[in-house]
């Protein structure tokens, strides 16, 4: 009470004074009310709920990414697999017959240059070249065969072998 | 006859300290932070904190002074965390001034005593809102708690002189929002 007056003293203003000693008595009735007021505990509840339902989306959200993963990394696995058997395209072997007939070319220049070049070696290097000629024709793929077929028989006409 | 610890002891004072203190601590947050859950949670973190460094308290300054510190420190923390995490919905259960001014003891008085004085307590609320965070908790230890000026510059780790600055800017304010704002 003491210090009250203390304070009032303080101030030298009566109506000042007034209104901060009926402010205190508001705060304290306030105070009183709320401090015996009963706690609930349903917020905490909804919170354990909020957290709950927090918890259960970011392991689906997890679950979700690393099957994801795993799912593209099988489907890229299984191509790159497909890739690997699957033989090459018609356009791309007729690419590379030049290139298999040219190499040996290479090897006949250098021949040239070679005066004692032995006929055995002439013979083993045309049957190779001819196994290489049949090979690549042989790996047409089964949708061309009648185009390849077509073309052995203009072959064979035009060399008139049969 | 049975021997107490020192351990017993030092529970006994205070569950003491709890039961003197706790409603003045939850009254001042409540008056600061004008939100009961809030003011409630705070006062438990109070004196958690309290009874985890009660054995460090050496009782250079009374137990009220060391408890209004903690208090004040919480505030002090939750501002900044609002502050910091603007971005998250915060739950706000802030009591409107008006709301706040409507609590009046139940004393004695005429209808229109108690309209003048309801009037008084809502322009003494509006100042204090627009004060800033440190000249609100002087105001509030000085006009509601009752504190001595060393006990506030205690609790408030600032200077007496400093605590008297803040006190009378404090006061002006009310004087002007009391005279009509002006």
């Amino acid at each position: 009470m003491r210090q009250r007056e203390k304070w009032v003293e303080e101030l030298d203003d009566p109506a000042l004074a007034g209104a901060l000693r009926n402010f205190k008595a508001s705060v304290e009735a306030w105070s009183d009310a709320a401090y015996s007021r009963p706690r609930t505990i349903a917020p905490a509840a909804a919170w354990h709920w909020r957290r709950v339902a927090a918890w259960a989306m970011g392991c689906v959200l997890a679950i979700g990414s690393l099957s994801g993963a795993v799912v593209y990394k099988i489907h890229s696995r299984q191509s790159r697999e497909a890739k690997v058997t699957t033989p090459q395209p018609v356009g791309q072997q007729v690419l590379s017959q030049p290139a298999a007939v040219e190499q040996p070319a290479v090897v006949r220049s250098g021949e040239e240059k070679i005066p004692n070049a032995t006929t055995s070696a002439d013979k083993q290097e045309q049957s190779l070249l001819a196994a290489v000629n049949t090979d690549v024709s042989r790996q047409v793929p089964a949708a061309m065969e009648p185009l390849a077929q077509l073309m052995d028989d203009g072959g064979t006409k035009s060399d008139g072998s049969e | 006859m049975t021997v107490e610890t020192a351990d017993e002891i030092a529970a006994r004072e205070f569950a003491h300290i709890v039961e003197t203190h706790r409603p003045k601590i939850f009254r001042f947050l409540l008056a600061s932070l004008r939100d009961e859950d809030l003011a409630e949670t705070l006062t438990q973190e109070c004196f958690l904190k309290a009874h985890r460094n009660w054995k460090g308290f050496r009782g250079e300054s009374s137990a009220m002074t060391w408890l209004m510190r903690i208090a004040i420190n919480l505030q002090k923390d939750h501002w900044r965390n609002r502050r910091v995490q603007f971005w998250r919905r915060t739950q706000v259960n802030s009591v409107d001034v008006d709301e706040a001014s409507e609590w009046l003891p139940s004393g004695e008085r005429s209808a229109e005593q108690q309209l003048l004085a309801r009037e008084q307590v809502a322009r003494v609320w509006k100042a204090v809102e627009r004060l800033s965070e440190r000249q609100r908790t002087v105001f509030l230890l000085r006009y509601v708690e009752e504190r001595e000026l060393s006990e506030i510059a205690q609790a408030t780790a600032l200077s007496e002189g400093t605590v008297k600055a803040h006190l009378s800017r404090a006061v002006a304010r009310v004087r002007v929002e009391l005279r009509g704002g002006k």
